[in-house]
């Protein structure tokens, strides 16, 4: 048996499973502090299918902690941006594009530094030791906790940043975290360099928070291995966690798709997730979430690490249904305080989740309390909401090849059966905790992303050997060997580089060892 | 005589985009180039090509 456990925003969804059969599912609102709302969830699922926790064979989390501690500016650590790039790069230094606020919210500091490459490989400047310990002392100096370092084209040559690493790492002392941007981020270094801060300011965060969910974990009595989703679906152990935290970002929507992809047995097809406040709608290609080929704007600063292709729109459950002229639903939506404001719940709002209950569609609260709504707005309000999913939906779509769509999410009741110029919508058993599957199904992944010398005709043995990394690495990270396979595969010759160089990008994926 | 702040930086490098019709690419870095410079060093005048006297050297771009 395995539990998944997606923390949204609004709600917290829990489901235990066995194999592909859900024994027991959990949805309540999120709590404000970590453990508590993992505690309620695991005796919820207990009181509805009584397991021993022995059986429990792994706990896996998707949590929206991180994302949503940059969007709210709070809790992050005061973070020192270092560069290594003189005298290049000097007019534009680190978060020059920031939001005001958000560099205030982590004491932002920037600091400039020689060294860097050029794009064939050749040093901008050497290392200037001095300089960074004068730096270091600098950050000492102002409380700096946290420090990201980005040196120009580091995913062509990351020595620098590793060197700086043990320069700062000698100044600062081991309580300092450290994040190099050629761990985090592609090409591009203003984007690469941004993610690398995010991640150092909430690697703090990260510690507190990965301390608490495996402490609520173990006071269950649950012994088994904890895991928290990433990015493209995949899982990581709490230890990657803590070093990384910004690859929890998309967990949200990437679980709902990949829950919503086994709930179906859909492989290509779009996935409508209906929230409290926003509506999600994403595609998968072969079960996995369509990538973002673009930069990724994260609370209003650009980042390239890899995210899914999400369109959001501001219609969920709790949105605002308003009549003036014509019919309006949301962006503004009562969230959370929709079991005090919505009509059904004796509350004096009208939310989208009252159209719901008005048109039959769902029975929730006190039915009566929306009886009187005008037939005319109800059906304003339903068509409104179908048009822009649909709308939505249309923006998303690649190809003229039919596109079904499978809604989940607790709010996807607004939904019709069918939109308009898009076909039928699926609407797969347990919808309401497609996220908390999605966590519970997830598989293991390993990737190698290098750039390789091929000498000539030596192409197939290289293509093989990086091919056997990735499957090595997806078996380390906790992949069981015998389903493990090859999911993507890239190669992108530089030419610009001497000796043939090409960029070789493999990722595999297998389902997580169980140990019974 | 027209100026132009920080607070338009962002036209600008629309403007820059749609004049230099694809070429030179996303016009991301020149508007935070702008955007620096404007912050050192005030607004832009915009002044137009006739009124520049003689002696000063005057560049077009675009």
């Amino acid at each position: 048996m395995r539990i998944g456990i997606d923390v949204g925003g609004t709600n917290t969804d829990a489901v235990l499973m066995d194999g592909s059969t859900v024994l027991a599912a959990h949805k309540y609102a999120t709590s404000d502090d970590v453990t508590s709302g993992i505690v309620h969830a695991l005796e919820s699922l207990q009181s509805q299918r009584k397991f021993a926790p022995a059986d429990v064979q792994a706990v896996m989390i998707g949590t929206t902690h991180f994302i949503n501690a940059l969007i709210e500016a709070r809790r992050l650590t005061p973070t020192a941006a270092l560069r290594l790039g003189l005298p290049a790069t000097a007019s534009l230094p680190p978060m020059v594009d920031w939001p005001e606020h958000l560099v205030t919210a982590i004491s932002g500091r920037a600091y400039l530094a020689h060294g860097g490459h050029e794009f064939d490989g050749r040093h901008i400047a050497e290392l200037d030791e001095g300089e960074l310990r004068r730096h270091a002392s600098d950050m000492a100096h102002h409380g700096i906790g946290s420090v990201a370092i980005s040196s120009v084209f580091s995913p062509v040559n990351d020595e620098f940043e590793v060197r700086a690493a043990e320069i700062i790492s000698d100044e600062l002392g081991q309580d300092v975290a450290i994040s190099l941007s050629h761990e985090i981020g592609r090409m591009g270094l203003l984007e690469r360099e941004n993610a690398t801060i995010i991640n150092a300011a909430l690697r703090e965060l990260a510690d507190h928070i990965v301390d608490g969910l495996s402490a609520s974990i173990t006071g269950q009595g649950i012994s088994a291995p904890l895991f928290l989703s990433q990015n493209d679906g995949t899982l990581m152990d709490v230890d990657y966690a803590r070093r990384y935290p910004v690859v929890t970002f998309a967990s949200g929507p990437t679980n709902s798709m990949r829950g919503a992809a086994v709930l179906s047995g859909l492989e290509n097809c779009a996935v409508v997730d209906v929230g409290g406040t926003s509506s999600d709608v994403g595609v998968l290609t072969h079960g996995l979430p369509r990538e973002a080929t673009t930069e990724v704007n994260v609370a209003g600063i650009r980042t390239n690490f890899r995210m899914p292709d999400v369109l959001s729109i501001g219609i969920g459950g709790g949105s605002l249904v308003l009549e003036n002229g014509n019919v309006t639903v949301g962006p503004r939506s009562v969230g959370y305080r929709l079991i005090d404001e919505a009509m059904v719940f004796g509350g004096s709002t009208l939310t989208a989740t009252d159209i719901a209950v008005a048109a039959g569609r769902a029975v929730i609260g006190e039915p009566s309390e929306v009886e009187r709504l005008d037939p005319q707005l109800v059906k304003g309000a339903l068509e409104r909401i179908a048009t822009d999913v649909a709308d939505a939906v249309e923006r998303m779509r690649t190809s003229p090849e039919p596109l079904p769509v499978v809604a989940v999410g607790g709010g996807s009741i607004l939904l019709p059966d069918e939109l308009i110029g898009i076909g039928e919508v699926h609407r797969p058993e347990n919808f309401a905790v497609a996220n908390a599957i999605g966590a519970a199904i997830a598989q293991v992944g390993g990737e190698v992303d290098r750039v390789y010398a091929i000498a000539p005709g030596q192409r197939d043995q290289v293509v093989d050997e990086a091919r056997q990394e990735a499957m090595d690495r997806a078996v380390a990270a906790g992949a069981d060997p015998t389903s493990v396979q090859i999911v993507d595969f890239d190669e992108v010759p530089i030419p610009y580089l001497p000796g043939n160089a090409t960029r070789v990008r493999c990722k595999a994926i297998g389902d997580l060892r169980l140990e019974a | 005589m027209r100026n132009i702040t920080v607070e338009g930086r962002s036209a600008l490098a629309r403007g820059a985009a749609i004049l230099g019709t694809g070429g030179g690419g996303d016009p991301h870095v020149g508007r935070l180039l702008a955007a620096q410079a404007m912050k050192s060093r005030g607004t832009i005048e915009v002044t137009s090509v006739e009124d520049v006297p003689d002696p000063l050297p005057a560049y077009r771009s675009a």
